[in-house]
């Protein structure tokens, strides 16, 4: 499933709004909403996603369903440093099938 | 041969000398790298019991690529993302894996390679693994003796698209190896909606304190340059711009080369060439 910074993106393009005119319509800078697209560091309130659902017409839940979940036991889980942690469970779940398979 | 402080431009270099001697031998074409089978080949060249025993394609979503072992650790599968972009980009992916074979599978057990953006949070160890990872891959794919052989103009991005062909690479990597074997002050600069995503320097342009500090902040294209300019898609060549606009502190009497390449998907693709005087620190109240 998509990142926040993708969701984002995707519906602000499909509203055909600029950064501009959404940072306009939502009372965000537009610095800031660059920033929730493309880098993940970002840690948004609940309010300003908030602003920003009720301007691109979603619920402000949409944003935050696929949260980080709580890491696997696996030992692949381990093994596995880096951005596997933020693979979602699919993904996860599709890679550790293949490796299992390498024997 | 011996894997003992093999950096990744010595390795790829080893490499490079066998794979040329064999295209010779075998009138078969030396660019680009088929990477999927110098992968299987590569325990060979080097006399290693380990080999990578398979090359295989997972498009899973988020991921870029991994080399694994099995339990034994006696063979290893290297796996990569084909759908992550375009072919240059797959190519790249793959060979930074190999490059964990050939460099770092003593030392860790298991490669998964991270985005750009989760760049910025790894540790420093890890970093520098992965750039060690790039630079094989780097010189793989566009040794330095061949690149320069290619460098038969003054620099602009159609040269650097006929690189970026030639060995099967994106833009950006043709780019970057350029940038890292110029003398001249040129910046290198991705950016989307009308901010920077990432920038790259020369090694006289970073001295001369012509550098974008994208980790730490986020920084706004200048209006007045190319890249701000949504009317022009494409400048290949390059426009006359202004130092100022780019760079504050810089000699207002004096104009940078600015080149542009724009596209949906991957955003405006900015080359910025200063002129070899220039020097753009601000000036020291002190001075």
């Amino acid at each position: 499933m998509a990142s926040l910074g993708e969701k984002l993106r995707d519906l602000r393009k499909k509203k055909g709004l600029t950064l501009d005119k959404l940072a306009i319509q939502s009372g965000l800078s537009k610095s800031y909403i660059w920033e929730l697209e493309n880098r993940d560091s970002q840690k948004p309130s609940a309010e300003k996603l908030t602003a920003l659902a009720d301007v691109l017409g979603v619920a402000m839940s949409y944003f935050i369903e696929d949260d980080v979940r709580a890491p696997q036991e696996r030992h692949v889980d381990e093994a596995f440093f880096r951005n596997y942690q933020k693979l979602d469970d699919t993904s996860k779940e599709q890679l550790r099938k293949i490796l299992e398979t390498f024997k | 041969m011996s894997s003992i402080n093999l950096t990744g431009p010595k390795a790829a270099n080893q490499i490079n000398k066998l794979l040329m001697a064999f295209t010779e031998a075998h009138h078969t074409s030396r660019f680009p790298v088929d990477v999927a089978q110098l992968a299987v080949d590569c325990h060979e060249i080097f006399g290693w019991k380990d080999p990578i025993a398979e090359v295989r394609s997972a498009n899973i979503p988020g991921f870029e690529g991994c080399l694994f072992p099995n339990d034994e650790k006696s063979k290893w599968l290297l796996l990569f993302n084909e759908q992550l972009g375009a072919l240059g980009r797959v190519r790249f992916t793959q060979a930074h894996e190999l490059g964990h074979y050939v460099l770092h599978r003593k030392t860790q057990d298991l490669f998964q390679c991270a985005s750009a953006a989760d760049m910025r949070n790894l540790s420093k160890d890890v970093q520098n693994i992965e750039h060690q990872a790039d630079e094989f891959a780097s010189f793989l794919l566009m040794p330095l003796d061949d690149f320069r052989k290619q460098l038969t103009s003054d620099i602009n991005l159609d040269l650097i698209a006929h690189c970026a062909n030639r060995y099967g690479v994106s833009l950006t990597a043709a780019a970057l190896k350029w940038l890292s074997q110029t003398t001249q002050k040129a910046v290198l600069i991705v950016s989307s909606d009308g901010f920077i995503n990432w920038s790259w320097s020369s090694d006289t342009a970073t001295k001369a304190g012509a550098f974008f500090k994208t980790r730490s902040a986020t920084i706004e294209v200048p209006s007045g340059s190319l890249a701000a300019d949504v009317s022009v898609q494409h400048e290949r060549s390059g426009k006359n711009v202004r130092m100022s606009v780019w760079f504050p502190h810089a000699d207002p009497g004096l104009s940078l080369t600015e080149m542009k390449i724009s596209s949906e998907r991957y955003g405006v693709f900015t080359l910025l060439l200063l002129p070899s005087i220039a020097n753009v620190w601000p000036t020291s109240r002190f001075a």
